[in-house]
């Protein structure tokens, strides 16, 4: 899900015009909100929980589930009870995979953005978004550089950190992901682990998003100060005056042309970051005994702990003058994307490759198969499901992307993201609204991309 | 008989790191024979096999493949066929895009793989398995499919990497049996890797017996059974009456003196040697007419042998005889009978109690 739509959602949700503070105003008849949520630590907080619970229950889960069975089942028969074989076997089994989630959340909430700038107020400025001031509106790019420059180490050390310990994550998952095997290790185990935490993520998560696009349909008709605000009850003014330039904006982009601009950019940087992370991915696979790829893996990594307005930052003052003058071009944006994509994109394909048996390629080569078909008719297919993952990935960074793009983007060639923090930034209720729907527009491009994503096959991907 | 050897092996050498794998191996087939790569784990039998299948370089030394040096040429241009230990089928294929790879890749019509697969198919009895996928195959299924797709482009050289790895042992004996079959209906020239003996002498003509990197003994299997070239090939294939011996010439006659005593032996060795019985060269005998008199100490039964652990003058030896004669019971007398020209071999090496 884009940062905007998440900080929008819990701003529908919890903000002074959410939902809850209208009931309770509701009820109590209250003149302000009761619950101060926007510009809190709390806001924030919990707005990063939304968004990191899955990936700690991707990278923990997976794990846990490509544990091999028998090590509990031994640990019972050795007489140990389900307290003791969790803490004593599979807890520090557990512990790289829960320390590499950790330090991969770290990274992001380090380097978060747009859920700050939104949530968090003038008080809760981090680095990342003094970056963003500086670079913006004060347009003191020494500062933001050095600024960017002292957040760059920091999330260059703990990159390191990170793919150190995921390398090791990955030693034992090697012996194990094979594709036999990776099937039935999926068992009752996971499945009972992911229906407690889907439930309780479903109240985290869900709610949110359901009041967001709620909210968009709803308008509340209150303090009418501004002309146009629609009357109570359920509408689709605020939708409907999406595509109105009633202020005659200089900058007032229709939000079918900002779909279109983010669709398109999307798709380059699904393509571009594919074609990037591909080969990348299979030179980490291949050769991973190599010394290189000590030093290239973090390096691969290192857009991960980047942030995104760092990187923004980084094409504005790079690719300012010629020969490499970019900034005008329509290219420069998914390029950036890419960047941004590409670690995901490599990291989503490398253990699938790795965990490819060599015997499977030599076997290949011993029927004829030159490299070139092995990639062709083994590789790719064998990776096919983690290729469309990938792409997944880089479709939705791409979607959602906001902090370089705020930077890099051109005026009339906003994407949806930025038209959407257009209209937060705005005061008034039919702003607001404007904001909500725009939202739930890039939620459901959003869904609709990724189902349609998933739907294409490759190969023989079908009939796993 | 004498043929024009079709693969020759020339010197190899091969390290990992500084571990030397294969060390001077040399020795050539001829068209249409099965050799087997005997040895123990880590003799380099599998590294040669994948250095022969253009998987692995050597060092040194030199494959020639009728007359042709191999150095340089790609696996996948050598035309061999390879059958691995854990299989290695595509996952994401069925059984008959696996078996047609080979025959896709060598760029076939759609109709004639089609034929070649259904052939082939037939050929290890799996008819009407085509559409099944990989991962409900039972082991042996598995094993089938993978020689069948092994041999669907019909390889120059099959090459089998210890293809019974996985399979337990009641149905080992009948697959390597049809195996054998296989493979002399088609006069497949085939190499077949395996630590068994039993595999090894099987499925082979000829037997090559590698150890730490080295040939120890080149034969058919009855001249490598009957006559094992060293001690160690003699352990390895389980042969484990050993005894200390010395050769001595009396009058033009050769007797060999040993710890159950002395007798008239025909050898061009002398002086020190190890002396080998072989645990079928006993016969019973009686109270009043044997050679060998012990104890019978354990009689472990093996189907239709019954293997005796006998003390004879503080030796410890073993011996088989047929279950269905009467034997003597735990702790009787045993009295035995033999032919020393045809139950001893002796090795020119000095006896150790343990090898080294």
């Amino acid at each position: 899900m884009p940062t905007l739509v998440v900080a929008a959602a819990f701003n529908a949700f919890l903000g002074p015009q959410g939902w809850i503070n209208l009931v309770l105003i509701k009820f109590f008849d209250l003149s302000t909100p009761p619950i101060h949520f926007t510009n809190t630590l709390f806001a924030i907080l919990i707005a990063h929980v939304f968004y990191n619970t899955t990936i700690v229950l991707r990278m923990v889960g997976d794990f846990w589930s490509h544990l091999d069975p028998h090590l509990t089942q031994v640990a019972h028969t050795l007489g140990a009870n389900r307290w003791y074989t969790f803490t004593k076997v599979l807890f520090p089994l557990l512990i790289p995979s829960i320390a590499a989630a950790s330090l991969l959340v770290f990274i992001f909430d380090f380097t978060s953005f747009g859920v700050i700038l939104i949530l968090g107020g003038p008080r809760f400025a981090t680095l990342e978004v003094e970056i963003y001031y500086q670079t913006i509106s004060l347009f003191n790019l020494p500062l933001a550089a050095t600024l960017a420059l002292l957040q760059l180490l920091c999330t260059l050390g703990i990159t390191i950190v990170y793919t150190r310990l995921s390398s090791r994550l990955t030693q034992p998952l090697y012996l194990k992901s094979r594709v036999y095997t990776q099937e039935r290790l999926i068992g009752w185990r996971s499945r009972i682990f992911a229906t407690i935490i889907v439930s309780f993520l479903i109240l985290l998560l869900v709610t949110p998003l359901v009041s967001l696009a709620v909210r968009s349909f709803t308008s509340l008709g209150m303090g009418r100060i501004q002309t146009g605000d629609p009357p109570p009850g359920l509408t689709l003014d605020y939708y409907r005056e999406l595509s109105i330039n009633r202020q005659s904006s200089l900058f007032y982009v229709p939000p079918t042309k900002a779909i279109i601009i983010s669709l398109g950019y999307a798709i380059a940087t699904v393509i571009l970051a594919i074609a990037l992370g591909f080969p990348a991915a299979w030179a980490l696979a291949r050769y991973s005994h190599a010394h290189i790829n000590r030093l290239l893996d973090p390096i691969l990594m290192l857009p991960i702990g980047t942030s995104a307005v760092t990187l923004g930052l980084g094409f504005i003052v790079a690719l300012n003058r010629p020969p490499l003058d970019l900034r005008a071009s329509p290219w420069l944006v998914p390029i950036a994307h890419t960047l941004v994509a590409f670690p995901f994109v490599v990291r989503s394909l490398t253990p699938a490759l790795r965990s490819i048996q060599p015997r499977l390629r030599y076997a290949a080569a011993m029927l004829g198969a030159s490299s070139g078909s092995i990639v062709r008719f083994i590789e790719l297919p064998l990776v096919g499901r983690s290729l469309l993952v990938a792409a997944t990935f880089a479709f939705a960074i791409s979607l959602g992307e906001f902090g370089a793009t705020a930077l890099i983007a051109r005026p009339e060639y906003p994407t949806v993201p930025l038209v959407i923090y257009r209209y937060l930034s705005l005061p008034g209720n039919l702003n607001y609204g404007q904001a909500l729907a725009l939202s739930t527009i890039l939620m459901a491009v959003c869904a609709v991309g990724i189902l349609t994503i998933e739907r294409f096959r490759i190969g023989g991907i079908g009939e796993f | 008989m004498k043929k024009q050897p079709t693969l020759i092996i020339e010197n190899i050498r091969k390290t990992f790191g500084k571990k030397l794998v294969l060390d001077g191996i040399t020795f050539d087939m001829s068209e249409g024979e099965v050799i087997a790569l005997l040895g123990p784990s880590g003799c380099g039998k599998s590294t040669l096999l994948f250095l022969i299948a253009g998987l692995e370089k050597s060092d040194s030394g030199n494959v020639f493949w009728q007359g042709i040096n191999l150095d340089g040429i790609p696996s996948y241009r050598r035309g061999f066929g390879l059958m691995f230990q854990d299989y290695a089928l595509f996952p994401h294929m069925d059984v008959f895009r696996n078996v047609a790879f080979g025959l896709r890749m060598s760029g076939y019509e759609q109709e004639a793989i089609r034929i070649r697969v259904g052939e082939v198919l037939d050929l290890v009895d799996l008819n009407g398995f085509e559409h099944r996928e990989i991962s409900t195959l039972s082991g042996g299924e598995a094993q089938r499919v993978a020689l069948a797709r092994a041999l669907a482009p019909r390889p120059s050289l099959l090459m089998l990497d210890e293809p019974l790895g996985s399979i337990d042992r009641t149905l080992k004996e009948r697959v390597l049996t049809e195996l054998s079959r296989i493979l002399r209906q088609l006069k497949q020239t085939a190499i077949y890797v395996t630590h068994d003996q039993e595999e090894a002498f099987t499925i082979s003509d000829r037997v090559v017996l590698l150890n730490k990197g080295q040939v120890e003994q080149i034969g058919p299997p009855q001249e490598i059974y009957s006559r094992p070239s060293s001690r160690f090939v003699a352990e390895f294939l389980g042969l484990t009456n050993l005894l200390p011996g010395f050769v001595e010439e009396i009058s033009g006659n050769t007797f060999i003196a040993t710890p159950l005593g002395d007798f008239s032996f025909v050898t061009a060795y002398r002086g020190n040697v190890t002396v080998l019985i072989h645990p079928e060269g006993m016969s019973l005998g009686s109270e009043n007419n044997f050679q060998l008199a012990g104890k019978l100490i354990e009689s472990t039964f093996r189907g239709n042998i019954c293997r005796m652990t006998v003390k004879i003058s503080n030796e410890l030896l073993s011996f088989d005889f047929l279950s269905n004669t009467a034997l003597p019971r735990r702790g009787d007398p045993i009295y035995l009978n033999f032919d020393p020209d045809r139950s001893l071999h002796l090795f020119p090496e000095p006896f150790h109690a343990h090898n080294q």
